[in-house]
């Protein structure tokens, strides 16, 4: 790469992600007024255009589960929707805060009172167990019974070795249970996704009440491990 | 397209971010006009053509990914809420409300120039809902104060920008000519800098 390039490289940070960029800045107080319009016309009582900035109602959260559902469920039920010592489409909040407070997990309330976000979380894969994580961040989302419906995580390592030896657990723990992939993409070795930036991996589980999506990323400055699990 | 006074510098600042984003007239770059600016982008080479990624995907292409952008953002928060992709959207509506032309469409219009610019094309645009928009636009400063953390960060690029390219075409293979890598080759870079993640996470 020349000079000429690595200057215009460099000037990244003033440019920088273009969607993560404009979607900041969509939320600075100069562009509200024209985001709140954005809003209304996507019939949005707000004006963030993801509708980010507004606390969707239980109706609408129930909606926009069943689609997703409707265009993700597989056609027969998960032998096992356990993960990480909780279930989802069971474990209660009641249970949740349990479970947090004897694990040693600590959650903090969101501004939409449905979700939480917790650190600490136990690792369950031997390549996360003792493993020095850049990242290690949890975010649960409860259902209109007050019953865990998502549990997503997010853990990043410098090493890729950490990332791709924990992917494949992750997807040979879900197998082990009767859990077979949908569909598998990329290849999680560590040497794939060490060899560039955001070269990736993922595995997909499609059943009626639940889906899973696995991912490994290499995210330029370590490696991401995103676990996605949601009760349909 | 009719803006409010304040966000006009903000969202179409023509001001190009430093001069090593300026073109010069011996840029021997295919497909970018001598004199034109150029975006950090530009020189990117991609695996599958050997060009920057304007060059090899054209108009279309960046179209699709923007809008897969936004059907996955969408997806997440109307589903899902903010947790994953950050409280900061919650900021908004706090100021004072006034009035604004801008649509859902010049939204995406603007955001879709920004991506063309970054990644080797003209420095505007004109949109499927035949608005020109603005390429170069000013990103200093535009996260302070919405506490975006890392982990969100990067789930936005993992999680929604990456399928967003992959499911339009965009190769993610071992690499080389044999197995394109476009993700890796050209559109990484502006994506996974460590300087402009820096600047927008924690402010």
């Amino acid at each position: 790469m020349n000079q000429r390039t690595l200057s215009r490289v460099a000037r990244l940070a003033a440019i920088g992600v273009a969607s993560i960029g404009l979607i900041g800045l969509a939320h600075r107080p100069e562009v509200r007024p024209a985001m709140r319009t954005l809003g209304t016309a996507l019939g949005l009582t707000n004006s963030c255009p993801f509708g980010y900035d507004v606390i969707a109602s239980p109706e609408q959260v129930a909606r926009a589960r069943r689609a997703f559902s409707a265009s993700h469920a597989g056609s027969v039920p998960a032998p096992t929707r356990r993960q990480l010592g909780l279930e989802v489409g069971q474990s209660t909040r009641a249970e949740v805060a349990a479970w947090a407070a004897t694990s040693g997990v600590a959650c903090v309330p969101q501004r939409d009172p449905s979700q939480l976000t917790c650190t600490n979380l136990p690792e369950t894969s031997p390549a996360l167990v003792g493993a020095e994580l850049l990242e290690s961040t949890t975010w649960l989302e409860f259902d209109e019974r007050e019953v865990l419906a998502r549990l997503t995580t997010v853990r990043k390592a410098s090493q890729v070795q950490v990332i791709s030896s924990a992917f494949s657990e992750v997807v040979a723990s879900l197998g082990s249970a009767g859990n077979a992939a949908t569909r598998r993409e990329g290849d999680p070795s560590a040497a794939f996704l060490s060899g560039g930036s955001l070269r990736q991996a993922s595995a997909e589980y499609r059943f009626s009440n639940y889906f899973a999506l696995i991912r490994a990323t290499n995210v330029g400055q370590g490696y991401l491990l995103t676990e996605d699990y949601r009760a349909l | 397209m009719s803006l409010k006074h304040g966000m006009l510098p903000v969202l179409c600042s023509v001001a190009l971010v430093g001069s090593g984003c300026g073109a010069s007239t011996t840029d021997t770059d295919a497909g970018v006009d001598a004199g034109a600016p150029l975006g950090p982008g530009a020189s990117l080479k991609c695996d599958s053509s050997g060009k920057n990624a304007w060059d090899t995907y054209g108009v279309n292409a960046f179209v699709a990914v923007n809008e897969a952008i936004f059907a996955n953002v969408g997806a997440e928060s109307t589903a899902h809420g903010t947790t994953n992709l950050g409280n900061s959207f919650s900021k908004i509506g706090s100021g004072t409300p006034a009035s604004t032309a801008d649509s859902a469409a010049t939204f995406k219009g603007k955001l879709a120039a920004f991506l063309v610019y970054a990644y080797g094309g003209p420095a505007s645009i004109t949109y499927t809902d035949h608005v020109t928009y603005t390429g170069p636009q000013n990103m200093t400063g535009a996260h302070v104060g919405l506490n975006i953390t890392s982990a969100q960060y990067d789930y936005f690029v993992s999680n929604i920008v990456v399928p967003a390219l992959t499911s339009n075409g965009v190769p993610a293979g071992a690499g080389g000519a044999s197995a394109p890598n476009d993700v890796s080759s050209c559109f990484a870079p502006i994506l996974v800098d460590a300087a402009f993640k820096a600047s927008i996470v924690g402010k």
